[in-house]
């Protein structure tokens, strides 16, 4: 019975060590389609603007921004003064949108988008945040 | 003289069992502890008085050597019940041990290959070396691009296609590396909004694919950031005092750098030096 268990733990042993091996199979490439994307924002006095962009790695059948957002820091939290849900362009690799709020003197802002691509049933997503502003 | 010792144990345990001394459960327990003994040290006399007393039937079989036997017939019977049921365990463990072996064999020899090979499998097993780089941009001052005046010598990739002429008509003044006659375009895109231009090239050699993608914020007072995930490190060649972070991944590798107002990413399905070697056309390249 000791033998028996001895040897069940070296096997067990044995498989972690090798799992890697498979690894590759197993673990997807998360930037398979998606080359880059960024979200930006910028004010003309009080005019907040959030400007987005996406490129792929290949002509993808459609690609875009599944949201974008202007939020406006209200105390300890943001609060979305500004979207836009599911702006995309099919067979293309780039892809850029722009959306403005007329915000308040003062008030500091941020964006959020939401990046989406997808070709021949394959698809990838992003999101990411922009640095703040302040409007003046 | 057997025969007096028999009648000596049986008027001991009468006695015992008169006297309440012992009870039957006791003689139970007696026999018991005789025939778990190794056979050499077992008391047969023992055994058969103690059977006498606790299976009348057994008492009218009567003859020593019939005891006998069917004391060891006992005995054997107990001893081949225990190894029944330690072989019947190892017989079912053999097959399933043996298979996890074949397994952790193969497991452990597909490692070793993909090492061989280059494939860091333990960074996408274990998420070693996950990296999500953030390359920020930040221009204070507006660029007039309408006024600005091309270098003369500007060639963008020095191939005089589609992509270069694209890089004209947007005026993108940036320093890119020169591409070897072997790539040709396959095709071209570009996209503007707001303060953002995306201008993309795509080009191959023979199997080898490279994009070349260049974004541009053309608006002053911007804060924005590229958020450039990665699934392994980074290397960080400088050429003229400008980083650019060359980045490994399974099917391709990448160079990305800033040089506001442009972040471009160059890479495709190459192998690293021959990527080193596209950036070492550029001036003040000497990366190896």
């Amino acid at each position: 019975m000791k033998k028996t268990l001895i040897s069940l733990v070296l096997c067990l042993v044995c498989i972690c060590f090798a799992t890697g091996a498979f690894a590759i199979e197993f673990r997807p490439n998360a930037s398979t389609l998606i080359m880059s994307c960024g979200v930006y924002i910028s004010n003309s006095g009080t005019t907040i603007t959030a400007d987005t962009s996406i490129a792929t790695r290949i002509t993808a059948d459609e690609l875009g921004f599944s949201y974008i957002r202007i939020q406006e820091q209200r105390g300890a939290s943001w609060v979305t003064v500004k979207s836009v849900t599911d702006k995309y362009k099919l067979n293309g690799s780039t892809y850029t949108y722009s959306i403005s709020y007329a915000g308040t003197a003062g008030n500091v802002y941020r964006a959020m988008a939401g990046f989406y691509a997808e070709d021949a049933g394959e698809s990838d997503s992003r999101s990411g945040t922009s640095s703040t502003i302040t409007a003046n | 003289m057997r025969r007096k010792r028999m009648a000596d144990y049986h008027i001991w345990l009468v006695q015992m069992l008169h006297k309440d001394i012992l009870t039957k459960e006791d003689v139970g327990q007696i026999l018991d502890s005789q025939l778990n003994l190794p056979e050499k040290e077992m008391d047969v006399d023992l055994i058969e008085e103690c059977m006498q007393f606790l299976y009348p039937e057994y008492k009218r079989g009567g003859v020593d050597a019939k005891a006998q036997e069917f004391v060891m017939k006992l005995v054997e019977q107990d001893a081949n019940q225990n190894k029944n049921i330690s072989g019947h365990m190892h017989s079912r463990l053999r097959p399933a041990m043996l298979l996890l072996l074949i397994l952790a064999g193969v497991m452990l020899l597909g490692m070793a290959i993909a090492y061989a090979l280059g494939y860091p499998i333990w960074n996408y097993a274990f998420h070693w070396g996950d990296e999500q780089v953030r390359i920020e941009i930040d221009v204070q001052s507006p660029m007039n691009t309408s006024e600005s005046i091309l270098p003369q010598q500007y060639q963008g990739v020095g191939k005089g296609d589609a992509f270069d002429e694209k890089l004209k008509e947007l005026q993108f003044d940036l320093t890119l590396p020169r591409l070897p006659d072997r790539y040709s375009l396959s095709n071209v895109d570009s996209s503007t909004g707001g303060m953002i231009t995306n201008l993309l090239g795509f080009y191959k050699a023979g199997e080898t694919e490279l994009h070349i993608s260049i974004q541009k914020v053309t608006d002053a007072n911007v804060m924005g950031s590229l958020a450039v995930e990665k699934e392994s490190g980074y290397e960080v060649m400088t050429i003229s005092g400008t980083s650019y972070y060359l980045f490994m991944n399974i099917d391709y590798v990448e160079v990305v750098w800033v040089s506001p107002p442009y972040i471009v990413q160059i890479g495709g399905n190459l192998d690293r030096q021959e990527l080193v070697n596209l950036f070492n056309t550029m001036d003040g390249g000497e990366n190896r």
